[in-house]
């Protein structure tokens, strides 16, 4: 069955060949059969986007000596040159669009020591935080709601106004999309374990944010998004960092601690259509531990260990798990809590939106230039003196585990607020790791395998098929679905090495994991007795930080019918794609500082971007 | 009236007329009518009562609502009710001991407060069309188009026979085409990642990437093949088949941005203007600087 996929890949490849393409209308070159109507899904482009970063309008970003007001940070994000710290500051290509998602709680209260004559800066609170500088970073929810100067400085520097102010001004449709946004910093049962959500408004002006201080509990968020959108806003939340939640996010569990039930199961996918798969604190896909079949698991892990821990938890904080746990509850209860597609972000606090190896930024960006030098750069890499415990008994991230940026990609009509954000809805969104790959999946029965020969693949498959993020509808007689996948590489990044599916299986009271090699560069072929492949190469020269584009390809695509169907079984799919091997970002500020490379992490990765799943449920 | 004439009656006692003329007695009924005024006032604006009106009432609902984006439950709006109580009932105890007076926070925020107020009373007046085109006209810069293309392209991708047979077969086919640009020549599949038939240097570059294709692009020659360009995904030959001159972005297009511009540089003069009327009706006596310079001598 895998040979018969593999030999797919390459029909379709040599189908694929002829064909002449253009940029104005096509001239007629030969009859063809009568292509489906084009409709406006079939010209959905791909748009790239930030859908997570911070300004000095977040606390914690401010105490990492952030000055970055988001007003600037969506004029860095749309190309415009910006001064941080006197540098001039420049983004390698403008984003799409891009939401600032500044911490609701105490939003502004730092910020407002930075203004001349502010009333917080005269405050013993404010002269004490000014003190304390990165170290007010740990004061606990507690100390912070205890010191009404900081809540009297939030509400001075109108912080909200500003926020949605910044939105608006910079929403240019057609151009940059942006979406005024907060996030909701919920703690879990661990101190300092992330339940963190980001909230997304659809429109120009949006009720105040709900902050941890009004509720710890996910189950309010949704109140609070389900009362905006009776208002007429729509409204969407999306939670990140499953890998730091201590097993939480994606635990069996309600907020009360009973076992959930179909209402809550209902609710969290209709609130949560989306989650952030890679950022700079790590990627949450899964891990060696949970998917050991999967050679390529290990990337971008950060290990952070809470108070008295040695070994992180690992269940409950991936997504792979949290796709095969949604299927187990839908079993149990009716609905699938986990039903949600993928969207990446960089997290980063310093109100710059980057997503280049080149350009890493990260928390602990040195403000007075883009890239992190000196003592900076030894911090950064994680060579600097051990920082001691935090007051909750967990010790610091290995800095050097941090991730570069990721970002958001969505198949969209028009970039502009009602289209991309309908997108997000419908869940027709990829991840990448930072590098602009286009990714699409279409589930369908009847696709022919020659399909992506065609010119007009894309209006076949949504005409006869679902894209990304959605239900296979049911089958008319029991065989097994197909997939077409496609990807095309960074234009300014490194070559493609494969796709994958990954598919997850309801089995029992748990579920079965398999990753297929669909679409390969080169002219390699799966392994039929190992079911692998090897490898694409490595052309990274590890003296000089580069790579050479000699091995891999620029597009891959094929249909892929699953070898392993069993109509009887719910089962979800999702494309992985990997890139060559390109040096981590450690590894260019480390040779460009004359500093050694760490051990901890490797010195070259392969970037890769995730597809929204597509599911199957059997009828009945 | 009638006070008056009972006093002509009692005047008539000589006691009556020096008790009359007694400055205590002008005291006493002085006392009391300050009294009386007092109390009569009191009874209106009470330091001690504290009156919740309809509207009070209202204000707080409206001021949940726009925080949690639902009405309050009738046990909500007396919860608020009573927090409003208990917050005016502080409030008047402060005033009472003076704890507004040396406070930072509460001078700040008077201040603030009188900031906003400047600021809002200056908001500057809708311009008129001769305004915003005399703004238009005094800042063409940031109302420049890029030039707009219509163009159609060959790809070769490297995937199938790398590199140098991928360039090969793009310059035999730009050879075939220079002596007619719409013969039949074919290149590999390139998809759809275009959002109009029309580009600029800069959507190019969002589509091909940041290489040598887009630059050529914008220099191009109208109606001949040229190439073969490097694109991030492979080689390239290019027809141009117009060009449309960017220029500065007409009048009735920017105009909603030539509005904001001009309004957001309007308000911030205003807002200096205001307050440097603020400060016009004070003498700023700098102490600190003479002695600063003084010890710079």
């Amino acid at each position: 069955m895998r040979r018969l996929s593999a030999r797919l890949v390459l029909l379709a490849t040599l189908a694929a060949m002829p064909g002449l393409v253009q940029s104005a209308p096509a001239p007629v070159t030969a009859p063809k059969p009568t292509p489906p109507a084009p409709s406006a899904a079939s010209a959905r482009q791909a748009y790239f986007g930030e859908m997570h970063l911070h300004t000095t309008m977040s606390f914690d970003a401010w105490t990492g000596g952030t000055k970055t007001m988001p007003d600037t940070a969506y004029r860095f994000a749309k190309g415009e040159a910006v001064t941080i710290n006197g540098v001039q500051a420049r983004r390698a290509w403008p984003l799409d669009f891009m939401a600032v998602t500044d911490h609701s709680e105490f939003m502004g209260a730092l910020s407002e020591l930075d203004r001349t004559g502010s009333l917080f800066s005269q405050t013993v609170v404010g002269k004490q935080m000014l003190a304390l500088g990165r170290r007010a970073f740990e004061l606990s929810p507690n100390q912070k709601r205890e010191m009404p100067e900081l809540a009297d400085a939030a509400a001075a520097s109108r912080a909200w106004e500003v926020q949605v102010k910044a939105a608006n001004d910079h929403y240019q449709p057609g151009r940059f999309t942006t979406f005024i946004a907060y996030e909701w910093t919920a703690g879990g049962k661990t101190p300092g374990a992330h339940l963190h959500r980001n909230v997304f408004f659809n429109g120009d002006h949006a009720p105040v944010p709900f902050t941890s201080a009004d509720s710890n509990r996910p189950e309010d968020l949704w109140t609070y998004l389900e009362n905006v959108r009776k208002q007429g806003i729509g409204v969407i939340a999306v939670s990140h960092n499953a890998n730091l939640s201590n097993g939480q996010v994606f635990d069996w569990y309600m907020s009360d601690g009973k076992p959930m039930d179909r209402i809550y199961a209902q609710r969290r996918a209709l609130n949560e259509p989306l989650f952030e798969i890679v950022q700079n604190k790590g990627s949450s896909d899964t891990r060696p531990e949970l998917s050991p079949n999967d050679e390529f698991a290990n990337f971008e892990i950060v290990e952070r260990l809470y108070k008295d821990q040695t070994k992180a938890a690992t269940h409950g904080s991936f997504v792979r798990e949290a796709f095969g746990r949604g299927m187990v509850v839908e079993s149990k209860v009716g609905a699938n809590p986990f039903k949600f597609g993928l969207i990446g972000a960089s997290d980063f606090h310093n109100g710059l939106s980057t997503s280049r190896e080149n350009a890493f930024a990260g928390t602990g960006i040195d403000p007075d230039t883009m890239l992190p030098k000196g003592e900076a750069a030894k911090r950064t890499l994680g060579m600097g003196p051990k920082a001691p415990l935090r007051p909750t008994g967990q010790p610091e991230d290995d800095p050097v585990t941090h991730s570069s940026a990721g970002l958001t990609g969505v198949w969209a009509e028009a970039n502009s607020r009602p289209s991309i954000f309908a997108a997000l809805q419908r869940k027709e969104t990829f991840a990448t790791s930072g590098e602009r790959i286009r990714v699409r999946m279409f589930g369908g029965w009847n696709f022919d395998p020659k399909l992506m020969a065609s010119k007009d693949w894309v209006a076949t498959a949504y005409a006869t098929g679902v894209p990304m993020g959605s239900d296979l509808p049911a089958a008319a007689k029991a065989k097994a679905p197909r997939f077409a996948v496609w990807a095309m590489k960074d234009p300014d990044g490194a070559n493609l090495d494969r796709i994958q599916i990954i598919k997850l299986s309801l089995e029992g009271d748990g579920y079965k994991e398999r990753v297929f090699d669909v679409a390969l560069s080169g002219n390699r072929k799966v392994n039929p007795k190992t079911g692998k492949t090897s490898a694409v190469g490595n052309t990274v020269d590890l003296k000089t930080g580069t790579y050479a584009n000699s091995i891999g390809a620029s597009q891959l695509a094929t249909v892929w019918q699953d070898p392993e169907f069993n109509p009887a079984k719910p089962a979800v799919y999702y494309a992985r794609v990997l890139e060559i091997p390109t040096p981590r970002w450690s590894t260019l500020l480390a040779l460009r500082n004359n500093l050694p490379f760490r051990d901890s992490v490797p010195a070259t990765i392969q970037e890769r971007a995730w597809s929204s799943p597509i599911w199957f449920k059997p009828q009945g | 009236m009638r006070i008056g004439s009972q006093l002509r009656t009692l005047s008539a006692s000589p006691t009556l007329r020096r008790f009359l003329a007694e400055p205590l007695l002008h005291f006493a009924v002085l006392a009391l009518a300050i009294f009386l005024a007092n109390s009569a006032w009191r009874e209106a604006h009470d330091g001690r009562r504290i009156v919740v009106t309809a509207a009070d009432a209202e204000g707080l609902v409206r001021k949940y609502q726009t925080q949690f984006g639902v009405a309050p439950t009738p046990a909500q709006v007396k919860a608020l009710v009573q927090a409003h109580i208990e917050e005016e009932a502080l409030f008047r105890e402060g005033l009472a001991l003076g704890l507004d007076k040396g406070d930072e926070i509460v001078r700040r925020r008077v201040a603030q407060k009188a900031e906003f107020l400047q600021q809002d009373l200056s908001v500057p007046p809708e311009p008129s069309e001769a305004a915003l085109k005399a703004y238009y006209d005094a800042h063409h810069a940031a109302y420049a188009a890029e030039d707009r293309m219509a163009f159609r392209h060959l790809f070769f991708s490297p995937d199938l026979d790398g590199e140098a047979a991928a360039r090969q077969r793009a310059e035999s086919a730009l050879a075939r085409l220079a002596g007619d640009p719409e013969a039949l020549v074919t290149g590999d599949p390139f998809p759809d990642i275009s959002p109009s038939a029309l580009s600029g240097v800069s959507e190019a570059v969002r589509v091909f990437g940041d290489s040598e294709l887009p630059r050529k692009l914008g220099a191009a020659p109208v109606g001949r093949w040229v190439g073969p360009f490097r694109s991030g995904y492979g080689w390239h030959l290019v027809l141009v088949r117009s060009r449309q001159a960017g220029g500065v972005r007409p009048f009735t297009t920017v105009r909603e941005q030539v509005r904001a511009d001009a309004l957001r540089d309007a308000q911030n003069r205003a807002n200096a203007r205001s307050m440097a009327k603020v400060l016009s009706r004070y003498v700023i006596v700098r102490d600190d600087e003479g002695d600063a310079m003084g010890a710079r001598r």
